[in-house]
């Protein structure tokens, strides 16, 4: 098909603005899928994302639309995923568009991470349509939303879409706008292939699939091909578009979307935001702003049964085919035996990591404390990223300690800006500016470090405003800082997994709430354990769980032994699902909780 | 020899701690009930040739609702279907709301010789605080009038660590009961169960939970001061003068077989142990047929061996050597050394001829029993 005649976009939106509904709904009134085909919700296919309402790995479909003007169309929605942690994969997502649609809640308004998402659209010269969604809704004030959207982003909102994707209403006069507005690609037909990998997946029987946009040149299946960054050369078994399930077509064209299969057998060579070309006369240069992918959050895996550490191994390299951007290497405790010492993107990606590994490999995982990469600088000059509070020298070794910064912004009622202050100034936070976006929002600016974020920020921003305040951060490198490392003691034993490194000035602090918390945590055992917080030799705090000293049931029922037997079953099992350290029992989730903080 | 228990699933009100199975304001199918009960009766007694039977226990529930005739009909079955040795115990549990010297004086008749009195408590406030529908001096009355009618062997129930409740308070409960002067006390530190009013009440914070160092406390001095008093301490939660052990109970913990009639009742018979269906409505129509089971498993010898510990070490004599090897033909340690070095590592078990709770595993029981399940 002629350019002119695609149209490739994306939608933006904030978690439950309706994203989703809305694609649903264009793929309903153009045939796309039937509507008994239609699993609620097509686009989100994983069921941990279904649960959580998010959107993990982006997906494509293609949709025939014959327009108002008579002309048919294809529309090619790329969808992107929807967190913070995935911002590299929605800015790739949004580089094979050349639109996108801005929907917006009715009655929620603009929320942080639509800001940054639409900034990156943007960036990318994206042709930005605003949808005004929930309009059915009784509190919905598209007004106000309206302005929201012209005072964050700039962007005109004068012929803003109003629809209401749960009812229907509207559905048509987005597919007619995305034609209307969103420019149809303009890349070179005859030129060097050049397409952007923007996604690929393992699929344990066909390999890796690779979603692709086609920006200049086209792609035929037999082709050889080359990734750029990769240097991976393959031959193209299979090539298709999605509609949304795999169909095969011959070649793909410059600016359309597909995808391709090319007996590649690891993700890791065909990275997302890559270039594919011809292996032979290729193009001279890559397409724009591919980078590699940096975990920046760390936390050491061990399966709560040792014995399965192979099981957990095998479990992480079938994880890692699906997702660059997870890493890890093994590592021991003295608490926890072998594990992994496992990077992420962040917070979200690796509950979602944890709970996949749970859920599809039924592993029981103790996670530890998550932390950032420290760097130091030892007294010889040699620079070091410290990931495990285990590795940090010690502090005579020390000539210079960093940690990594983000840029925060924050969106919330006028009303809070106190306390969510209050909350970025205790967690070392620098303020950056605030703007009014309307009566009832204001854009908060901080600068923060990372360390910070990861320990409860979100739930304590969430919280501390009713759940109005959300929040999108971006990296901005290593500042220099003062660290220390804060020890755990359990009965007199150091328990190497509880260990933390916190900024000096917090150290007294935090070990007394770590340590008030490890007391509400850790059950009676049979015998009074000391837990104790220290610095060096130094103890800061301490607490002690007194030892249990009354546990029997006092009555059998009338010859019910089965019962009885359940009770004790039960005890056992509950016994079973606590890890060992030394000779305290320790629940196993006592690694993530403790950091679980609770502000007064 | 066989045990009997009889259950009677009516009560006139739920208790606040009750799980049991017993349902208020099923008056109407109380004649219903027990023509059921007669028919199970007759139909198990041919299963079991007439076995016989040395001891019958009629729990609830409250018994005591029926009429002494209701319960005479029962025991009628009983004995008309199954040779009750003549020195057979014959309990049954009463309200102390429930109970006249007149009905007492029947019950008798009709053959009850053990009665074992709900007391629960001696204080007014935490009565109530229990869903009870009686009152202290209530409690002491109905003593009086089962002396008077008669009885001879009279066990008192009384429940501690009621949220509220001082250790001062058990005390003196204690011993106004010990001055009654019966032949049993069962004293049960209170459990908090799910589902019950008791429950809820707390989860509101409407109640205090009940303190597990208190409770320790209150165990403790509870078998100092029955001791003292001339009681024997034969289960954790059992006291007796010499020779009014609860032989019926007994059955339980010694791994005896026992038939269970009525609504929701347990039998065990070899290996084989089953339940009936727990609802009375459903238990009245599947009565004498197999309809009425619920439930029905067969022990393994694995399972055989673990609960002749987790039953028999809460009795006070606990568990005798050589019975064990008698009876499964391998030697305790072979099957649980592990876990007896444990636990008597650790105190809470004590060997020699016999395997015994220590006094800190009588507080710490569930411990215990939890590494033989």
């Amino acid at each position: 098909m002629n350019q002119q005649n695609i149209r490739n976009f994306s939608i933006i939106a904030h978690i439950d603005h309706g994203k989703s509904t809305l694609a649903d709904r264009m793929l309903e009134v153009t045939h796309t899928v039937s509507g008994r085909e239609m699993m609620n919700q097509i686009l989100d296919s994983m069921d941990l994302e279904r649960e959580r309402g998010i959107t993990i790995k982006a997906r494509a479909v293609r949709i025939n639309y014959k327009a108002k003007d008579g002309q048919d169309y294809i529309l090619n929605l790329i969808d992107t995923p929807g967190h913070v942690d995935f911002t590299y994969e929605v800015s790739r997502s949004l580089a094979a568009c050349e639109g996108a649609l801005l929907v917006v809640d009715a009655a929620q308004g603009v929320e942080a991470q639509t800001l940054a998402n639409t900034f990156l659209a943007l960036e990318n010269n994206l042709e930005v349509v605003p949808v005004i969604n929930k309009i059915d809704l009784p509190s919905a004030d598209p007004v106000r939303v309206a302005k929201e959207i012209e005072e964050s982003l700039a962007i005109d909102t004068s012929d803003a879409l109003l629809v209401s994707a749960k009812t229907g209403e509207g559905t048509l006069d987005v597919l007619e706008a995305i034609v209307r507005k969103i420019p149809a690609p303009s890349g070179k037909p005859d030129a060097p292939l050049k397409a952007l990998i923007f996604d690929s997946l393992f699929d344990s029987y066909r390999g890796v699939i690779v979603y692709i946009r086609v920006v200049d040149g086209s792609i035929q299946k037999g082709d050889k091909i080359k990734m750029m960054a990769t240097g991976r050369v393959a031959e193209v078994e299979e090539i298709g578009v999605l509609r949304p399930e795999m169909q095969k077509v011959d070649g793909l064209a410059a600016g359309e979307v597909g995808y391709l299969i090319a007996g590649v057998k690891d993700v890791r060579d065909s990275k997302v935001g890559d270039t594919i070309t011809n292996a032979k006369h290729g193009a001279d240069a890559p397409l724009p702003g591919y980078s590699e992918v940096k975990p920046m959050v760390f936390s050491g895996l061990y399966p709560v049964d040792g014995s399965q550490y192979e099981d957990l191994r095998d479990a992480l390299a079938k994880l890692q085919l699906n997702d660059p951007a997870l890493v890890y290497e093994p590592e021991t405790s003295s608490a926890l035996g072998f594990g992994f010492r496992c990077g992420f993107l962040g917070l979200l990606h690796m509950e979602i990591i944890k709970e996949r590994l749970e859920r599809e490999y039924n592993l029981e995982l103790v996670a530890t404390a998550p932390s950032v990469a420290y760097r130091i600088t030892r007294t010889n000059g040699v620079q070091d990223a410290i990931r495990n509070p285990s590795d940090m020298p010690q502090p005579h070794e020390v000539e210079k300690m960093e940690e990594p910064f983000v840029s925060a912004v924050i969106l919330l009622p006028p009303e809070y800006v106190g306390a969510i202050m209050d909350i970025c100034q205790e967690r070392r936070g620098e303020f950056k500016n605030m703007q009014y976006l309307s009566e009832n929002r204001v854009e908060l600016h901080y600068e923060l470090p990372l360390s910070e974020i990861l320990l409860d920020f979100f739930n304590q921003l969430k919280s501390r405003t009713r759940g109005y305040a959300s929040l999108d951060y971006e990296h901005l490198g290593y500042r220099q800082t003062e660290l220390v490392k804060l020890d755990v003691m359990l009965a007199g034993t150091p328990v190497d997994a509880f260990s933390s490194i916190v900024p000096k000035e917090k150290a007294y602090y935090r070990g007394k709430e770590l340590v008030a918390k490890l007391h509400e945590i850790i059950p009676k055992q049979m015998f009074e354990v000391a837990i104790q917080a220290a610095i060096g030799s130094k103890i800061i705090a301490r607490e002690t769980v007194k030892a249990r000293r009354k546990d029997v049931t006092a009555k059998c029922y009338g010859g019910d032994i089965s019962r009885k037997r359940k009770l004790l079953e039960k005890q056992k099992e509950g016994k079973r699902k606590m890890k060992q350290v030394g000779r305290v029992e320790v629940p196993q989730d006592a690694f993530m909780q403790v950091l679980r903080v609770e502000e007064k | 020899m066989l045990a009997i228990y009889v259950h009677i699933p009516f009560c006139k009100q739920k208790c606040s701690y009750c799980d049991f199975n017993s349902y208020p304001g099923l008056d109407a199918v109380h004649g219903a009930y027990i023509d059921a009960l007669v028919s199970e009766i007759s139909a198990e007694a041919a299963r079991f040739n007439r076995a016989s039977i040395s001891t019958i226990y009629i729990g609830g529930g409250t018994p005591t609702l029926l009429a002494p005739e209701q319960i005479g009909r029962v025991l009628g079955a009983i004995k008309d279907n199954f040779t009750v040795v003549s020195d057979a115990e014959i309990s049954i549990e009463a309200n102390p709301e429930t109970v006249t010297r007149e009905n007492l004086v029947a019950l008798r008749d009709a053959g009850i010789n053990r009665l074992s009195l709900g007391f629960q408590s001696l204080d007014d406030d935490l009565l109530e605080l229990l869903g009870r529908k009686h009152t202290a001096v209530q409690a002491v009355e109905a003593f009086r009038a089962a002396r008077g009618a008669g009885f001879e062997n009279i066990g008192i129930d009384l429940i501690f660590g009621i949220p509220g409740q001082s250790l001062a308070n058990w005390a003196l409960t204690l011993e106004q009961a010990i001055a009654l002067d019966p032949e049993h006390l069962s004293c049960y530190g209170l459990t908090i169960e799910p589902g019950t009013a008791l429950e809820r009440a707390i989860d509101a914070s409407v109640v205090a939970s009940p303190d597990e160092d208190l409770q320790a406390d209150m165990l403790l001095y509870t078998m100092d001061s029955l001791y003292e008093s001339g009681y024997e301490h034969y289960e954790i939660s059992n006291y007796a003068k010499p020779g009014f052990a609860c032989k019926h109970n007994l059955t339980y913990w010694n791994g005896g077989d026992y038939l269970g009639f009525g609504a929701g009742a347990h039998s065990k018979a070899g290996r084989a142990r089953y339940s009936n269906i727990a609802e009375p409505a459903k238990y009245i129509e599947g009565a004498g047929s197999d309809t009425r089971i619920a439930e029905s498993v067969q022990l393994s010898v694995v399972d055989e061996m673990s609960e002749a510990l987790f039953l028999g070490l809460r009795k006070m004599d606990g568990v005798n050597l050589d019975e064990f090897d008698a009876r499964f033909g391998q030697t305790i340690d072979n099957v649980f050394g592990e876990a007896i070095e444990d636990l008597v590592g650790i105190g809470l078990l004590v060997k020699n001829a016999n395997l015994r709770l220590t006094p800190r595993g009588i507080l710490l029981g569930n411990e215990v029993f939890s590494r033989f399940v």
